[in-house]
C-alpha cells in the first residue's frame, strides 16, 4: 500500500530523468545502450538457465505423469476392474513420487480421499491444495484427472520444492539484473565522466582559439592513446594556422608600411600641385577629386590595418572597468550635430547603468561607429534609441534595415549591402566593430526593429 | 531398561483409552444436546456480529458446552463464550480487544483469513448441515485457519468408526482432499 503512494512521483521522476538524460552527451547514450546490453544479456543467460534447469525439471514431470495417465488408461481398457484396481494399488503404493488415486463412484483407491475441485484434465496439469493428516498441514500439489471406465483418476506430484526453487531463482535472477544496471550505470558514469573530462579540455582550448588566443594548445598525456594523437594532430594544425597568420599579418603589414610611404608622397604632390594651381588660377576640381579618392584610399588602408590589429590583440591587462553610460553620452554628444543635419532624431535611455571591464577609447569608437551607421543608412527623419540595459546596449533605428540574409556578411570585411551601395563606406565599419566587441568578450547580433534595425550588444558581465 | 519400556508401553495405552473415552462421551453430550451446534451458530453469528474462528465441546460448572469464540473485527473484539448445550444460554463471556496501543494482537494469516471469510459467500451453518448429512457424523471441532494463502475450516468428526477430518475451502466451499501417507 504505501509502495503505491510513492510510484507516481517516482515514475513520474523516470520519465523526467529518461527524457533529460535522451537529451544528453553522446557518452551518456553510449551508456545506457551498453547498460541495456549488458541487461539484454544477463536476461537470456537467466531464461536459458531457467529453462535448462527449474523448466526442465517441470517438463518431465508432466511428461512422466502423463505418461502415467495413458498407462493407467490402456491398462483400464486392457484388464477387467478387478485385476486393474489391484495393479492400481500396487502402482500407488508402490509410487515414491507421484500420488496415484481412483475414484469410483462407491469406493476410492491411492492416496486422495477425493476428486479436488479446478483440476486439469490430463495433460493440462493444475495446482491444487491438500490436506496432509501426517503433517497437519495443507501442501499445494501439481496433477491431472484422466477419466477412465471406472472412475476418475487423479495423478499429482508434490512440487511444492520445484515451486520454491522457482521462486529463489526468480528472485536471485531479479537480484542479478538489478547488479547488472547498477554495474552498467557506475561503468558508464565513470567513463562518461573520463571521456568527457578529456574532451571538455579539446572543446575549451577549441574556444580559447576561436577568442583569439592563437597561443593556445591542447595538453598531451603520456598515455599515447587515441586522444593524445587527436591532441597531436590538433597542436600541428594550431601551429601551422598560427603561422599562416603570423605571415597573412606580415604581408599586410609590409603592403601598408610599403604603399604608405609612396600614398604620402603622392598626397604631398597633389596638395603641391593644388596650391600651385590656385597661384595660377586654373581649374582645380580635378585635383581635389583626386585627393579625395586617394584620402579615402588611404583611410580605408588604416582601418583594415587596424582591423588586423585589433583581431590579433587579446584582452589586455590595460582594461579598465569603466561606466558604459559615459561613453554612449559622449558618442551621442559627438554625432548629433550630424544627426540633427540628417534632420534625424536621437534618443538616449539611460536608466539602467552598465559597468563594464574594457578599453574606453576602443569601446566609444564602436558606440560612435554603430549611431554613424544608423544616420548614415537610416534616411531623413529617422529615429534613432539608444538604450542602455544591465548586460549591455541596444541601437535601434527605424530605417530600411538590413535583410535577414545579409545579417551575417555585413560583419565581412569590404561587404556592403546592395541598396547601400549609393552611400558612401568601404565595408569596414561593422566588421571593426565586431573586433572590439569580441575584444570584449562580448556579443553583437543585428535585429529586426519592424521597421528598422536594431544592433542588441551584449557584454557578459557578472550580473 | 525392560521396566521403563513397559511403563511407556503402559502409559501409551491408557493415554489410548483415555482418548478413545474422552470421545465417546463427547458424542454423547452431542447426542443428547437439545440446542443443536446449528443453533448455537446462528445465535452466536446474530447476537456478536463476527466470525466464529473457533469451536469445541467443552464443559463449565458441570454441564457440558459449545465452548465458541468470536471476532468482530469492526469492533475490534474477541469473544470467549459457553453456551449451554440444553438451552444455549450464554453461562460464561469473555472478551478481549484486539488492538493494544493501536497494534493488532491478530497475525497476518489470522486477518487475511478472517478478510477472505467476510467477502466469501461461505456459510458456516450450511456447511455443518451438509457435513452432518454427507458423513452421518457429529462435528465435534472445528477452527478456521489460513495456510499457504488458503483460508479453510478444518472440521473433526466422529462417529462410530471414529474421528475424521474435513477440510472445507472457504472461498470456493469445496473440500480439500485429504491425503494419506
Amino acid at each position: 500500500m504505501v509502495m503505491f503512494r510513492y510510484l507516481k512521483p517516482s515514475a513520474a521522476w523516470v520519465t523526467e530523468w529518461w527524457k533529460n538524460s535522451s537529451q544528453a552527451s553522446s557518452v551518456w547514450r553510449l551508456t545506457r545502450l551498453y547498460t541495456s546490453l549488458l541487461l539484454l544479456v544477463v536476461g537470456i543467460l537467466l531464461v536459458v538457465l531457467y529453462q535448462l534447469s527449474v523448466g526442465q525439471i517441470s517438463r518431465n514431470q508432466n511428461a512422466q505423469m502423463n505418461h502415467l495417465a495413458l498407462q493407467q488408461k490402456l491398462l483400464a481398457e486392457e484388464l477387467n476392474q478387478t485385476d486393474f484396481i489391484r495393479q492400481f494399488e500396487l502402482q500407488a503404493g508402490s509410487s515414491r513420487q507421484y500420488i496415484l488415486s481412483l475414484i469410483t463412484t462407491d469406493n476410492m483407491y491411492g492416496q486422495l480421499n477425493s476428486v479436488p475441485k479446478n483440476i486439469g484434465i490430463c495433460p493440462e496439469t493444475a495446482r491444487f491444495p491438500v490436506w496432509l493428516d501426517k503433517y497437519d498441514e495443507i501442501r499445494l500439489i501439481s496433477g491431472c484427472s484422466q477419466s477412465i471406465e471406472a472412475g476418475v483418476l487423479v495423478i499429482a506430484t508434490d512440487d511444492e520444492s520445484l515451486y520454491d526453487l522457482q521462486r529463489q531463482f526468480i528472485s536471485a535472477s531479479l537480484i542479478a539484473l538489478l547488479l547488472a544496471l547498477l554495474l552498467g550505470i557506475t561503468t558508464g558514469l565513470i567513463f562518461s565522466h573520463r571521456v568527457l573530462k578529456r574532451i571538455n579540455t579539446f572543446n575549451s582550448i577549441a574556444q580559447r582559439v576561436e577568442g583569439g588566443e592563437m597561443t593556445a594548445r591542447v595538453p598531451v598525456s603520456s598515455k599515447a592513446d587515441e586522444y593524445d594523437h587527436m591532441a597531436l594532430h590538433i597542436n600541428t594544425m594550431l601551429s601551422r594556422l598560427e603561422d599562416s597568420f603570423h605571415a597573412i599579418a606580415g604581408v599586410t603589414d609590409a603592403i601598408a608600411h610599403d604603399l604608405r610611404t609612396p600614398l604620402g608622397h603622392l598626397r604631398q604632390q597633389i596638395e603641391q600641385g593644388l596650391i600651385d594651381a590656385h597661384k595660377s588660377g586654373s581649374d582645380t576640381q580635378n585635383l581635389e577629386q583626386m585627393l579625395n579618392k586617394l584620402d579615402a584610399i588611404l583611410f580605408t588602408f588604416k582601418a583594415m590595418l587596424e582591423l588586423t590589429r585589433l583581431e590579433q590583440k587579446q584582452q589586455s591587462s590595460s582594461f579598465k572597468v569603466i561606466d558604459l553610460q559615459v561613453i554612449i553620452n559622449d558618442a551621442a554628444d559627438l554625432i548629433l550635430p550630424i544627426i540633427e543635419d540628417n534632420q534625424q532624431y536621437l534618443t538616449v535611455n539611460d536608466k539602467a547603468g552598465c559597468m563594464v571591464t574594457g578599453d574606453a577609447t576602443l569601446l566609444f569608437r564602436a558606440v560612435y561607429n554603430l549611431l554613424e551607421n544608423a544616420s548614415k543608412y537610416a534616411g531623413k527623419h529617422a529615429q534613432i534609441n539608444v538604450e542602455i540595459s544591465g548586460h549591455g546596449f541596444i541601437i535601434s533605428d527605424s530605417g530600411p534595415g538590413i535583410p535577414d540574409n545579409e545579417k551575417d556578411k555585413v560583419f565581412q570585411r569590404l561587404y556592403r549591402v546592395e541598396e547601400s551601395r549609393s552611400i558612401a563606406g568601404f565595408g569596414i565599419g561593422l566588421p571593426l566593430v565586431r573586433a572590439i566587441i569580441r575584444l570584449h568578450d562580448a556579443q553583437i547580433s543585428l535585429q529586426d526593429n519592424h521597421p528598422g534595425l536594431k544592433v542588441v550588444v551584449n557584454f557578459n558581465t557578472a550580473e | 531398561m525392560k521396566f521403563t519400556k513397559l511403563i511407556c508401553a503402559a502409559l501409551a495405552l491408557t493415554s489410548f483409552t483415555v482418548a478413545a473415552d474422552d470421545d465417546a462421551l463427547s458424542v454423547l453430550a452431542l447426542k443428547r444436546a437439545s440446542f443443536t451446534l446449528e443453533q448455537a451458530v446462528e445465535k452466536v453469528t446474530t447476537d456478536y456480529q463476527g466470525q466464529i474462528i473457533e469451536f469445541e465441546l467443552d464443559d463449565h460448572d458441570g454441564q457440558s458446552t459449545y465452548e465458541i469464540e468470536v471476532i468482530n473485527l469492526q469492533k475490534e473484539e474477541k469473544y470467549k463464550l459457553h453456551l449451554s448445550t440444553a438451552d444455549g444460554t450464554v453461562l460464561k463471556e469473555k472478551s478481549r480487544s484486539l488492538s493494544t496501543l493501536g497494534f493488532s494482537r491478530l497475525d497476518d494469516d489470522e486477518y487475511q483469513a478472517l478478510k477472505e471469510l467476510e467477502t466469501s459467500q461461505f456459510s458456516l451453518s450450511s456447511a455443518l448441515a451438509e457435513l452432518r448429512e454427507q458423513y452421518t457424523a457429529e462435528v465435534m471441532e472445528f477452527e478456521l485457519e489460513n495456510e499457504k494463502g488458503i483460508t479453510f475450516y478444518k472440521f473433526k468428526l466422529i462417529d462410530q468408526q471414529g474421528r475424521k477430518r474435513v477440510i472445507v475451502d472457504v472461498k470456493t466451499g469445496e473440500m480439500i482432499p485429504i491425503m494419506k501417507h
